[in-house]
């Protein structure tokens, strides 16, 4: 979208077409500020002023009334050039600027530095010219286009150059290619729905225009210099309608990726993680759980009431409250924590005729099946356990923890003790 | 005889007692509804149904819940129950093809396919959901759990 700025030959600049040769125009007299130490690097001079140009466009030193630069007055509309400046005459820029800079351009190759110079040596020798008093206004505000550059200037010099001199010129306003704002502004009857700005321009001819709305989001590639040199010859009179450019902008969604989906990505890690469960031997041990339920279930309760109440009784007893009333130091610690264990074991063995009553009373469960449940519940929350602890790991780390859950899932799941119905 | 011991040993459905939810609907014309919504679920067209089981998986949660009703229903509804069960079990694990498939397999594939894939389509969600119920009724153990306690659920809403 950025490139016709720069394949038109009439907006380029007049001033690296026509020097091809060394520079020609004296240069006055370096006071002890120019640069003209550095004056043998004409590259390192024009990045200077290139970052003045773009320091003055990030911070707008011009309208805080900061310190000027002559970069800054290039470009500042109330600017009244200094004598010493000498700007061209607008008539002669402007048939540069028609002729695709072929004249030899007024401007010289290194304006800006010569306006730095001039700008030093003028304040140094005191003949400061009142800025802002309309009486010595011999030039327009500001130039169609700035001074011209170098023929052999760098890629990213021209590129700098050419973006703020997007005034509109003298002629019809499809004469100049406009600035991006301009489609978006001036244009009354600008495809404001779109927010392209782009009015539909269809050459006199009548002939039917193809607009096809681009899918892809690359960002189109230019084409080559030939065909659009030829294509405005061939439209004989409408040399303002360059090429339709698409109203309707589908604006598609960013590039996606090949991902399998949910189903697939959560099968290959389970099933994986089974299967290396499986490998190990992992599965052959847990599937002995389910069968012995009946028995097991009980004493596996009385087990895990058994370790919580010795946590329990680990942590109450090294709490700073209790710490006092337990005798013995650590011994007695240590014998509370067995005593609390034994007490849980017992609880729990009890607990588990009760619950399965109740269970089977309110729920329809029978005894058989709240065993198998606490079985496959303690299987699969002590593998679960470390699974949530280690969440936040890398990928190998969740598959290693998921290796005993997702073994006790399959050992579940395939467990089977006769239908139901 | 003591009038007490022939209150408890009467059916549940013999009178309104606080476990009954719908009273004299009885499982038959409970699986009856369940049919009518199954179908009305999976053609998507009423708001009432799109409100609750527009997601392919509510689809599958509802379809085995159906499942499990036609199942302990009985009768005509859990031949149709058990021939979707059938005829799904059989695509799915020809003996030619996969053998040694048991029965908690069966389940265990039926309830993946029904509720793991991003289903597009509304009606194979539904079609496995359906046989997945029926399955862990046939496989028992913790299938079979989960079977038992939808089941005591519509059991007590009948």
């Amino acid at each position: 979208m950025a490139e016709p700025n720069r394949e038109d030959p009439r907006t380029s600049c007049p001033g690296p077409g026509g020097q091809p040769g060394p520079r020609t125009q004296a240069r006055p007299a370096a006071g002890p500020l120019t640069c003209h130490d550095a004056d043998h690097n004409e590259k390192f001079i024009q990045m200077l002023i290139h970052l003045a140009l773009q320091g003055e466009r990030i911070t707008g030193a011009s309208e805080e009334g900061g310190t000027m630069t002559s970069a800054d007055e290039q470009s500042d509309p109330f600017h009244t050039p200094l004598p010493d400046e000498a700007p061209p005459p607008p008539a002669a820029a402007e048939a540069a600027g028609r002729d695709g800079g072929q004249a030899p351009a007024p401007a010289p190759a290194d304006a800006p530095v010569d306006g730095v110079d001039a700008q030093v040596n003028t304040m140094e020798e005191g003949t400061q010219t009142p800025r802002g008093s309309g009486a010595e206004r011999v030039a327009p505000p500001m130039p169609a286009s700035p001074p011209g550059t170098p023929e052999n200037a760098p890629e990213w010099w021209r590129g700098s150059r050419d973006e703020p001199k997007s005034a509109p010129a003298a002629g019809s306003p499809r004469e100049s290619k406009p600035g991006w704002w301009d489609r978006l502004y001036k244009d009354q009857d600008a495809d404001l729905d779109t927010y392209t700005g782009h009015v539909l321009t269809v050459p006199a001819d009548g002939e039917p225009v193809l607009i096809e709305a681009r899918k892809d989001s690359e960002p189109e590639v230019p084409e080559p210099d030939e065909a659009a040199a030829e294509e405005p010859a061939a439209r004989g009179p409408a040399l303002g309608v360059h090429r339709p450019q698409p109203t309707l902008r589908i604006r598609t969604p960013t590039v996606k990726r090949w991902r399998p989906t949910r189903f697939w990505r959560v099968i290959t890690f389970n099933g994986t993680a089974a299967a290396a469960g499986s490998a190990i031997g992992l599965n052959a041990y847990l599937s002995q759980f389910p069968p012995a339920a009946v028995t097991a279930a009980g004493g596996l309760l009385g087990a895990g009431m058994a370790l919580a109440g010795g946590v329990t009784a680990w942590k109450a007893a090294g709490s700073d409250k209790l710490a006092p009333f337990v005798p013995f130091g650590a011994l007695g610690r240590l014998g509370a924590v067995f005593l609390s264990a034994e007490v849980g074991r017992q609880l729990g063995q009890a607990f588990l005729p009760h619950t399965s009553d109740t269970v089977a009373r309110y729920v329809g469960l029978s005894q058989t099946d709240t065993s198998l449940l606490v079985v496959g519940l303690t299987m699969c929350g002590a593998s679960g356990w470390l699974v949530w602890r280690t969440r936040y790991g890398g990928l190998l780390k969740r598959w290693l923890a998921r290796v005993p859950l997702a073994t006790s899932l399959l050992v579940c799941a395939l467990y089977s003790s006769g239908p139901v119905i | 005889m003591i009038p007490t011991n022939t209150v408890l040993a009467a059916p549940s459905s013999g009178g309104a007692s606080l476990t009954q939810g719908l009273g004299a609907v009885g499982l038959s014309s409970l699986a009856a509804a369940g049919f009518i919504v199954l179908i009305i679920a999976i053609r998507n067209r009423s708001k009432l149904t799109r409100k609750y089981v527009e997601d392919r998986r509510y689809l599958a949660g509802l379809a085995a819940v159906i499942g499990v009703l036609f199942t302990i229903a009985g009768g005509t509804w859990r031949m149709i129950a058990q021939g979707t069960h059938d005829l799904a079990t059989s695509t799915l694990t020809d003996p030619n093809i996969v053998a040694g498939v048991s029965p908690a397999g069966i389940a265990l594939i039926l309830t993946t396919l029904a509720f793991l894939p991003e289903w597009q389509k509304r009606l194979p969600p539904a079609f496995f959901g359906l046989g997945a119920g029926v399955s862990w009724g046939v496989a028992g153990a913790f299938w079979g759990i989960l079977f038992k306690v939808i089941g005591a659920m519509l059991e007590k809403l009948a």
